[in-house]
């Protein structure tokens, strides 16, 4: 039967390239025409890609028609990895169902199939007899399942899914034999409606009287997605999906067309809207694309629900682009003509919409910028407030504390008590350093300054002596002076002296001074050791005239704080003191 | 089998540009006025489900647009089509004189199907210009039920959609009844007729 098919189909070819100006073949002319056509159109591929001339027509074909019917086994190969895809993907509803549906559905979707190609194969049958057949399949397997005692546990929800995988499945199966097929003239008018919108490429929103604000980015965005959606329709297999494409383009389409009638929009701000849509996206393979679900999807989800509404309206919308004319565009003939021929180009249109969009938008985005640093900045200001009201605050509280605190713990000078005590002190200290220490000093450094000057028990000797005690704050005996420090102040007796004081004295050259005390005892000798302790006026005239300004060898410390004031401010000090 | 619905019928909207055709369809789906509520995206396909003497009938109610430029495509609409519900503006002459086109449109793209003429903005005497006794009339002359309604103070729509939904229930039992007749007197075909339901 195939083959018979094939060969008849192969004469009927050549007869009709031969006769096909006369108009022959009556009986099958209506239902073969498309087919010449297609034959011609590939012929016509053909040639300009091999270059080659009309006297291999006849070679030409035979190889042809028989690469066709192989190719329909390759063909749907190609697509059984896309049906598995959606076998695996209901695996859950035929689980919940059990393996007798299961087995059922596949064997009925098979049997289809396989009759269904089989049809395909005799280029007798037109595509109208396959959509015939595929929908007549519906019909009976929605019969099957509604009747069939094995489907009687089947759920009403799950029974529509059923026949939705049924669809799928075996439309998916057949695409490539399905969809644009070459019986069809489906292609070429795919190319006269490209061919046409591009032609209608200046129409504006205003000509088809859609309301559409061409000018707002975000109505644009909102177009776009809808061009999206709609583009997307030609990778879609199943009809289903397809029209899952058209709906989800359609409720963007009247989003969009809420945001410029500001309320909800009515058909009549829908469809021009839509037509506005198809006509900027100008989809791919439009017609063989309405065609094939037109044919093949099941006939009552398209004459009813959601996406039978919107399948219509792009049904619609694609008929008033065919048949535009002057007057569906409420234009003058000749002006009509001379866009369609491109003599002339409105200046509205949605392309220098775009271009000025691009400005708009980026003046908007500018716009937001600036008004968003507005904000942050009278943040700021208003931070800047604050802060200042709570340092305000602030201080005002610690004052007020203040005052509680003062007037809560009021400050009573008392009498000085120290003086008593120190005085009680003093007599202890003045006892205490004359009776033993001088000696044992005097002896010391005597014994040790060759072997280290700073040896403990160097230190340690000079602290009952005052002068030495005073001089020594150097070696750490803080503790001890500090409570000679204000005994001695108070005092006021030239033996007594201060830490300062006596530093400044010691820096003195004419002061006493451990390190002139050492000089002295290599220079001068023992005697001038046994005075040192018995009273600071008698020391000076010996020290004068050393040199002993440039030693350095014995405290770092010590000599560095001498060379400053010692000239200019200790001398009045010390004179007085000498002088007392 | 156990669904939600006895019946699914589905009415469609037709009549000029303006009319207030997708307002009766708010109203009655949603039960609010364009004018005072924006919730809605779109008014143009609306499915609501009412129960006409103890059996669910689910509507598909389609909005078309009016505009004079789209009529010649409107024709794919009426594919499966059950009612159609023609409008016009009571207080617009020419909305009326146009109603003849449309009831001409509907006999062109089918055979049988069920009408209702509905005059809306039904609210105001002093705008009012088509007069219901006129109205009446032509609807008698034309063999099609009237309702004059307004969709802005819910007037008569709740009524008219009932009206229009037991107008079809009516026709598909009596259709059905008929069938019944024709299938027992009649030698039963294998074969249903294929193409029977193609077109409305």
């Amino acid at each position: 039967m195939q083959v018979f098919g094939k060969r008849k189909k192969k004469i009927e070819t050549q007869n009709d390239t031969h006769e096909r100006h006369n108009n022959v073949q009556k009986e099958k002319h209506t239902a073969t025409l498309p087919e010449f056509t297609k034959f011609e159109e590939k012929k016509r591929q053909q040639k300009e890609k091999t270059k080659k001339i009309l006297s291999g027509l006849i070679f030409r074909k035979s190889p042809e028609a028989a690469k066709e019917t192989v190719s329909v086994k390759s063909l749907l190969r190609s697509e059984t990895r896309e049906v598995d895809s959606i076998r695996s993907d209901n695996r859950e509803l035929f689980r919940k169902n059990g393996d007798a549906v299961d087995n059922d559905i596949h064997k009925c979707i098979k049997i289809f199939c396989k009759n269904l190609i089989k049809e395909a194969d005799n280029p007798m049958t037109s595509i109208d007899d396959l959509s015939e057949r595929t929908q007549n399949f519906y019909q009976l397997l929605n019969k099957r399942i509604d009747e069939e005692p094995i489907y009687r546990e089947v759920s009403p929800e799950h029974k529509e899914q059923l026949l939705d995988y049924t669809e799928k499945y075996a439309i998916t199966y057949m695409y490539q034999l399905l969809f644009c097929p070459p019986t069809t003239t489906d292609e070429e008018k795919d190319l006269n409606i490209q061919k046409r919108i591009r032609q209608l490429n200046w129409v504006s929103a205003k000509h088809v009287d859609c309301r559409i604000n061409e000018t707002s980015t975000e109505i644009h965005d909102l177009v776009y997605a809808a061009i999206t959606e709609l583009l997307g329709m030609d990778s879609a297999k199943a009809p289903q999906d397809k029209l899952g494409c058209v709906v989800r383009c359609c409720s963007k389409i009247l989003s969009l067309m809420q945001l410029c009638v500001g309320g909800p929009a009515s058909a009549d701000d829908f469809l021009p809207a839509l037509i506005f849509v198809v006509l900027k996206a100008n989809p791919a393979r439009l017609k063989s694309n309405i065609n094939y679900v037109t044919r093949f999807c099941n006939a009552s989800r398209l004459m009813s629900g959601e996406g039978g509404y919107y399948f219509t309206n792009l049904c619609c919308a694609v008929s008033f682009i065919e048949n535009l004319t002057a007057e569906s565009l409420n234009m003058p003939e000749d002006e009509f003509s001379q866009y369609m021929e491109g003599k002339i180009v409105p200046s509205n249109t949605w392309e220098s919409a775009l271009i000025m969009c691009e400005g708009m938008h980026l003046m908007n985005e500018n716009l937001q910028k600036f008004s968003d640093y507005n904000i942050r900045s009278d943040k700021l200001d208003e931070d800047a407030e604050e802060l200042r009201d709570a340092m305000i605050a602030f201080h005002d509280e610690m004052l007020q504390r203040i005052d509680e605190l003062k007037q809560n713990y009021p400050l009573i000078l008392k009498p000085f008590r120290e003086p008593t005590d120190l005085d009680a002190d003093d007599p202890c200290v003045l006892d205490l350093p004359p009776p033993l220490s001088p000696q044992v000093v005097s002896e010391k450094p005597k014994l040790h300054e060759q072997d280290s000057p700073e040896s403990p028990d160097w230190r340690l000797t000079p602290l009952p002596d005052q002068t030495l005690t005073a001089v020594n704050y150097d070696f750490d005996l803080s503790d001890l002076s500090g409570g000679d420090l204000s005994t001695c102040e108070d005092l006021g007796t030239p033996g007594y002296l201060s830490m300062e004081t006596a530093s400044v004295q010691s820096l003195d050259l004419n002061a006493y001074h451990p390190t002139v005390v050492m000089k002295r005892v290599d220079d001068v000798g023992v005697s001038l050791l046994d005075d040192q302790p018995s009273s600071g006026s008698s020391l000076p005239s010996p020290i004068k005239p050393e040199p002993s300004s440039s030693y350095q060898g014995f405290s770092s410390q010590g000599w560095q704080i001498p060379s400053i004031p010692c000239e200019t401010g200790a001398w009045p000090l010390g004179s007085d003191r000498n002088h007392n | 089998m156990a669904r939600e619905y006895d019946h699914l019928f589905k009415l469609l909207i037709i009549g000029d540009s303006g009319v207030g055709k997708s307002s009766l369809l708010l109203r009655f789906s949603d039960n609010t006025f364009t004018g005072n509520y924006i919730t809605t995206i779109g008014v143009d396909f609306k499915i609501r489900t009412v129960d006409i003497d103890g059996e669910r009938v689910k509507l598909q109610i389609w909005d078309t647009a009016g505009q004079e430029r789209f009529r010649t495509i409107t024709s794919t609409y009426y594919r499966g089509t059950h009612g159609v519900i023609v409008v016009y503006d009571v207080s617009s002459g020419d909305t009326f004189a146009n109603v003849k086109r449309w009831l001409h449109e509907i006999d062109q793209n089918c055979e049988v199907v069920n009408r209702i003429l509905v005059g809306n903005k039904n609210d105001s005497l002093d705008r009012k210009v088509v007069l219901t006794e006129d109205a009446q009339r032509f609807a008698d002359q034309m063999a099609i039920q009237l309702f004059e309604t307004s969709a802005k103070e819910n007037i008569n729509v709740e009524e008219m959609f009932m009206a229009i939904t037991r107008q079809v229930l009516r026709t598909k039992k009596e259709r059905r009844e008929r069938q019944a007749i024709q299938n027992s007197e009649t030698v039963n075909l294998r074969k249903p007729n294929k193409s029977k339901k193609r077109f409305c």
